[in-house]
């Protein structure tokens, strides 16, 4: 039981950052003064190949 | 250490089958990113609440955030610079939306910010280099969303409600403000 409820909120928290990914990769940089290295897979969230 | 905690949740999402191993680097950026874009906000509430003026400190933001997103500009080289820099110039921005009045003066600086991010919109870093195309999208965009944010500013100011101008008026001024760096660098460069 707990282990489901675990993988449930996994499975939205990782939907949550696919959203993320897609805001990132489709966007200039990070909102504030830092941004960290993209990693190359970013490359597959964005709109304009 | 917020690296390392973008890694633990990470592996979790690893162990729950949510994700596949060989994503780990792509979520754990992921992780590390939400909190970036976050924190901008956090931060704005924090301040909101300890100097009593939440509806400044959010209009002061929001306008920042959005366009910055499209528009690039400065980064520092380390997370902590980051953070430090951020909250002064939050603190400082609520600090001169109390003294500031709004005015013509005001209405005229932040027409020449938003052309001035207009004109030198997409700045974009060593660590997320943009595509001709991206560069072209993004400039459009960084357009619209500064056009949209003077509207707003002018029916504000037009409605007497000169708070909340002068903090929509203070946050395009600081998405440009930001990229005064990057244009001067490019220009010394030359």
């Amino acid at each position: 039981m707990k282990s489901k409820i675990a993988k449930s909120v996994a499975k939205g928290t990782a939907s949550v950052l696919n959203a993320v990914l897609r805001a990132d990769a489709n966007s200039t940089s990070c909102c504030i003064f830092y941004q960290p290295k993209a990693p190359k897979d970013l490359e597959k969230f964005r709109r304009t190949k | 250490m917020i690296e390392k905690c973008a890694d633990v949740i990470a592996g979790w999402l690893i162990e729950c089958s949510a994700v596949e191993e060989v994503n780990r680097e792509l979520y754990s950026y992921a992780v590390y990113s939400a909190f970036l874009t976050l924190s901008p906000l956090l931060l704005a509430i924090v301040f909101g609440l300890c100097m009593g003026c939440m509806k400044q400190s959010i209009l002061i933001v929001t306008p920042f955030v959005i366009i910055r997103k499209f528009s690039g500009g400065y980064h520092a080289k380390h997370l902590g610079v980051c953070l430090f820099c951020s909250s002064l110039l939050l603190f400082l921005c609520i600090v001169l939306s109390f003294h500031l009045e709004g005015g013509w003066q005001l209405a005229l600086a932040a027409a020449a910010a938003a052309v001035s991010l207009i004109c030198f919109s997409p700045i974009d870093n060593e660590n997320r280099v943009l595509s001709q195309k991206e560069r072209v999208r993004y400039k459009k965009i960084t357009a619209v969303l500064v056009v949209i944010y003077l509207l707003l500013d002018a029916a504000f100011f037009w409605f007497q409600l000169q708070t909340y101008a002068v903090c929509i008026s203070i946050g395009i001024m600081l998405s440009a403000g930001l990229q005064l760096p990057c244009i001067f660098r490019g220009l010394a460069k030359k």
